[in-house]
């Protein structure tokens, strides 16, 4: 009997965990407080560019994380030189829950000619003056008809009219993303 | 002695100028809007008037018998309940005229509320607010209005019959706030009721932007605006269609400055001189008008609308709301210049993550003026059409503990084709 339930219960969170990282998922310290989000929409298209696009989202009455990336680059490899920012870049970051509502959002266009920079925390609304970011593409990988992109980023903005104009105003730590296609 | 009495002469003098000033600098205006929702929110009329802080207003509400919109209108006092030019000849007397704007028939125009419209009920009204001083941030308003509630069963309109219910109500209501009728509930139990009033700072007649982006869009616009100086009237459809049924819904028909009319689903139009966001202010050499857009959103993808059908936190999830603001820029020759900002919510989530992309766009409108030979009274007309882009969104949500997964292109985008048309006209000034 303990067998049955043993076999059973191993099933059941095979297909769980299947249901839930279907697509993959993401982990990451968002402004000190660490988030895991299943992705939702994954797409990849090729065109005379790459272009990536991911979305992972928890969203109830009371916590709403959300994380949606997209980035458009030369080739898809894990060569840092082909993952310069091109055309579409956008990172937008949520988190609120019980009353506090951090997001960070990060456009550009044009090749970097225009875009947005934009950090809330609670009511309060940045107008940052500086950012540093770091994109990897890890590894590659082709299974089960499956391609698999694990990757990390990380991310920096600042404030020079802040208290403490070193610190970032908002931070994207240990970003690490599996992205199933 | 003497000495003194110029001295003192001038002090008044000099209050009395101050005292001038100081009104003329405070001097308010009012803005009062009335609005009746069916209950099932398919229906909806917005009357708007604005005017003096000691005007009153006049205006009338037809709540249809079948037929899916409401008709009705609003303005300054003086009119009795209609206007008294829908009465034909029976008013062209100065006298009777008088009469009228005097209130003196104020059950006789059951004709005219009857006549050309599918009437069930028709509400006509008179609202008198009375501030106490131009600080005070309430509003005694005394309403008096007539409800003629025509029997049923019967097919024949030249036999038509009616009670007519005459009421008075005093209440004290707070300014900028939205207050519901609940006095009308037992005679007009399918529609929702309310007034909401507003006192504005004569030329800071103000509108909020809660969206920086639109915000900085809106104050870049207005740097390039010239003086029109025309007050528009400002006219906007909706409408979608379903690229596969081939079902064609046209929504909307809306006139500000006086009543905003929708069938089906909800739409309220009104301009302004000043547009906010935080505690930044833009003063507009050009009116901006706005108008806000209420729809049912239907999923397309039948698994799930299937599957969402028994969530009952549906109703308030699957609702629509498009922002339209136009700002008239110029007149460059035969064409209108403005700018069309448009926000989309296509779900109520309401937990203010960005999933639509808001849109702007520099529009160019040929002026049609008016042809002598037209029966059309407007000076000059022009339009525009503006097919809204598809956009590849998603939403994954829950809300008590019903879990929706919603991929916009494909369950709702790549179905529907959307649009707005915008008309903007001014009225043949009367001579």
């Amino acid at each position: 009997m303990k067998k049955y339930l043993a076999v059973i219960l191993i099933v059941f969170c095979s297909i769980t965990f299947a249901q839930e990282s279907n697509k993959g998922k993401i982990s990451f310290t968002f402004n000190d407080e660490k988030i895991e989000l299943p992705i939702n929409v994954v797409s990849l298209r090729k065109e005379n560019k790459v272009l990536i696009s991911i979305r992972a989202e928890r969203n109830t009455e009371t916590v709403q994380q959300l994380f949606s990336l997209e980035w458009e680059f030369k080739k898809l490899s894990t060569n840092p030189e082909d993952l310069s920012i091109y055309d579409a870049f956008l990172l937008n970051v949520v988190n609120n829950s019980e009353g506090k509502r951090e997001e960070l959002r990060f456009r550009l266009n044009n090749d970097g000619k225009d875009g947005e920079l934009f950090v809330q925390k609670g009511n309060r609304i940045w107008n940052l003056t500086s950012l540093e970011m770091k994109f990897n593409i890890e590894n590659i990988l082709f299974e089960n008809s499956s391609i698999i992109i694990k990757g990390n980023l990380s991310f920096k903005a600042r404030d020079k009219n802040s208290k403490t104009p070193l610190k970032p105003i908002s931070e994207i730590e240990d970003c690490k993303f599996e992205i199933i296609i | 002695m003497n000495l003194f009495s110029k001295r003192k002469i001038k002090c008044i003098l000099l209050i009395i100028l101050l005292s001038g000033v100081c009104v003329a600098q405070s001097k308010s205006e009012l803005k009062i809007k009335i609005k009746a929702t069916s209950i099932d929110d398919r229906k909806q009329i917005v009357l708007h008037a604005h005017g003096e802080l000691e005007d009153f207003y006049d205006g009338y509400i037809v709540f249809p018998n079948f037929m899916d919109r409401i008709q009705g209108g609003m303005q300054e006092g003086g009119f009795s309940f209609i206007d008294y030019t829908g009465l034909g000849t029976l008013f062209e007397n100065k006298i009777q005229r008088e009469n009228l704007a005097k209130n003196k028939y104020p059950y006789g125009n059951l004709e005219v509320f009857s006549n050309g419209f599918d009437a069930d009920k028709v509400l006509s009204f008179r609202v008198i607010p009375e501030f106490v001083d131009d600080k005070d941030d309430t509003v005694s308003v005394f309403i008096k209005y007539v409800l003629y509630d025509f029997e049923e069963g019967q097919p024949d309109y030249f036999k038509w019959d009616a009670k007519i219910n005459l009421y008075n109500k005093l209440m004290r209501m707070p300014l900028n706030e939205e207050i519901p009728f609940e006095f009308f509930d037992d005679k007009l139990s399918d529609y929702k009721l309310s007034i909401f009033l507003s006192r504005i700072e004569r030329g800071n007649d103000l509108i909020n932007i809660k969206n920086n982006k639109l915000f900085e869009g809106i104050k870049e616009s207005a740097k390039n605006c010239k003086p029109i100086g025309e007050k528009f009237k400002f006219e906007l459809n909706f409408g979608k269609s379903n690229n596969l049924s081939g079902d064609s819904y046209s929504y909307f028909i809306g006139a500000p400055n006086g009543a905003t009319q929708s069938n089906i689903n909800l739409i309220d139009v009104e301009s302004f001189n000043t547009v906010g966001f935080d505690s930044e202010r833009v003063d507009l050499s050009n009116d901006i008008y706005h108008a806000k857009i209420t729809t049912p959103f239907s999923i397309q993808n039948k698994e799930k609308a299937k599957k969402y059908e028994s969530y009952s936190s549906r109703g308030k999830i699957f609702v629509s709301e498009y922002n339209v603001y136009f700002l008239p820029i110029s007149i460059e020759g035969d064409s209108l210049v403005g700018d069309l900002f448009i926000t989309i919510e296509k779900l109520k989530i309401g937990d203010e993550i960005e999933r639509w992309s808001p849109i702007q766009k520099n529009v160019k409108m040929k002026i049609i003026k008016k042809n002598r030979r037209s029966i059309t009274t407007n000076k000059f007309w022009a339009s525009l059409v503006f097919q809204l882009p598809k956009e590849n969104w998603s939403a994954f949500f829950s809300r008590s503990e019903e879990e929706y997964e919603i991929y916009g292109y494909s369950d709702y985008e790549r179905f529907m084709n959307e649009y707005i048309n915008i008309v903007i006209s001014t009225d043949e000034v009367e001579k």
